[in-house]
């Protein structure tokens, strides 16, 4: 089972996939980055032609603004393994 | 120059739209049946006489300007992509993995498709030596066509009905549903909630699009939808983007500097109290954006207010047009 999470809560979207590999799921802009989660799509099945295995259930994740942006926010969504809890709040940009 | 009138970048994406058809739609279904023995590299040779007859092709009109041959080039492209969707439901999806991420080169190089360079040095030696590329490549589907009939897989009035019956959805779709969401606060409200749901009661089957979502603009908040790994987008709902949608140019600008790319690209200015939020796709949820009714537009019933609303503003990178103006055109 992987993890759940639930809207508003803090995240970071994981660098690494799993076994040290780049996580190829995420663009790379997103690789490390902190966010807050601001939709729950639940378990998204039957999507054959992309990937045959399920990932678990997916969020959208409202990115923080990296630093030196005009402060726009990017909206990107990503599956529990590919998440993690993190207590870094919101960047004074958002 | 603003970024969807740029027509060399138009003709670079009519390139890779076919580059993609021919590499991971139509091949892999021809290797598939030649290496499973069901059909002969002799069988597709034999069948050129009859090749032609699927698609005929246009006549070129002499005057025709470069804007206006691209255009040609482009519905030629739909041709061929509505041929190799029908070769497709006879033979089966059912494909050797060349459709697979890794083995299309996604991930590995060295599985990496080779691309066939189109030559010309102006741009109106490009649109000949790919308006010539695209007919070898449409014999080839038309030999296939013919090798499904001589088989016996399909009968040749069945082809042909298949061939003309595929329309292929369109924005359309997008915009009266849209004017129906700006009318009916009940169903506004259900599309908000399950739009998928929605729309399958209405007779969208949406069979392969596993999610969708969406997203109203507000005055506080305006979407911009983008997909910056492929190019996901609603298909089945709105048929094929724009061209520039799946351009690494829009794909880099629009995450990097969403209000800034907006104003380039598109001549679009969102107030500055109004939240520009880019909405990034996967393939797992479709986004479709609802534009802000336009002023002026009180009174009007869902069709005139459908005309109001074009695919850009579905994409979040346009805006809806006005009553005024649309009286206008």
């Amino acid at each position: 089972m992987s993890k759940e999470f639930t809207p508003g809560q803090r995240v970071r979207i994981k660098r690494e996939g799993s076994g040290g590999t780049t996580n190829r799921r995420v663009p790379e802009y997103a690789r490390g980055v902190t966010g807050t989660i601001v939709r729950s799509h639940g378990m998204v099945t039957g999507n054959r032609h992309d990937h045959a295995e399920e990932w678990g259930p997916l969020y959208s994740v409202l990115l923080d603004p990296s630093p030196g942006s005009s402060g726009e926010r990017v909206s990107l969504d990503v599956h529990a393994p590919w998440l993690e809890e993190t207590d870094a709040g919101a960047s004074e940009a958002s | 120059m603003v970024h969807s009138e740029d027509l060399d970048a138009h003709l670079r994406s009519v390139e890779e739209d076919m580059e993609y058809w021919r590499t991971k739609r139509l091949e892999p279904r021809v290797f598939r049946l030649l290496r499973k023995g069901e059909i002969s590299f002799a069988d597709i040779i034999t069948s050129a006489g009859g090749a032609e007859r699927f698609f005929p092709a246009p006549p070129v009109g002499s005057e025709a300007t470069e804007e206006e041959r691209v255009a040609a080039l482009e519905l030629r492209l739909g041709e061929f992509i509505r041929g190799i969707e029908v070769a497709s439901s006879v033979i089966g999806s059912n494909v050797l993995n060349e459709e697979g991420r890794d083995e299309a080169g996604v991930y590995d190089a060295a599985f990496k498709f080779g691309h066939r360079r189109v030559g010309g040095s102006s741009t109106d030696d490009r649109i000949s030596e790919l308006g010539r590329y695209l007919e070898e490549e449409m014999l080839m589907l038309g030999c296939l066509l013919e090798v499904l009939v001589r088989k016996g897989w399909v009968t040749d009035a069945r082809l042909e009905e298949m061939l003309r019956a595929k329309s292929p959805p369109r924005y359309e779709n997008g915009a009266r549903i849209v004017a129906r969401a700006w009318l009916d606060p009940a169903f506004k409200a259900k599309l908000m909630d399950d739009a998928k749901g929605t729309l399958r009661e209405l007779g969208f089957a949406l069979n392969r699009t596993p999610k969708l979502v969406v997203l109203e603009d507000t005055d506080s908040v305006h979407h911009v939808i983008v997909c910056t790994l492929c190019s996901c987008y609603p298909y089945e709902l709105l048929g094929n983007p724009p061209w520039w949608y799946k351009h690494d140019s829009y794909k880099e600008a629009i995450v990097r500097e969403p209000r800034k790319t907006l104003v380039e690209m598109f001549k679009l200015s969102v107030p500055g109290e109004t939240e520009v939020r880019v909405v990034d796709s996967t393939s797992d949820v479709r986004y479709m954006v609802m534009p802000r009714r336009p002023e002026g537009s009180d009174g009007l019933g869902e069709e005139e207010l459908a005309r109001l609303v074009t695919q850009d503003s579905l994409i979040g990178v346009g805006e809806t047009i006005r009553p005024t103006v649309a009286e206008a055109r």
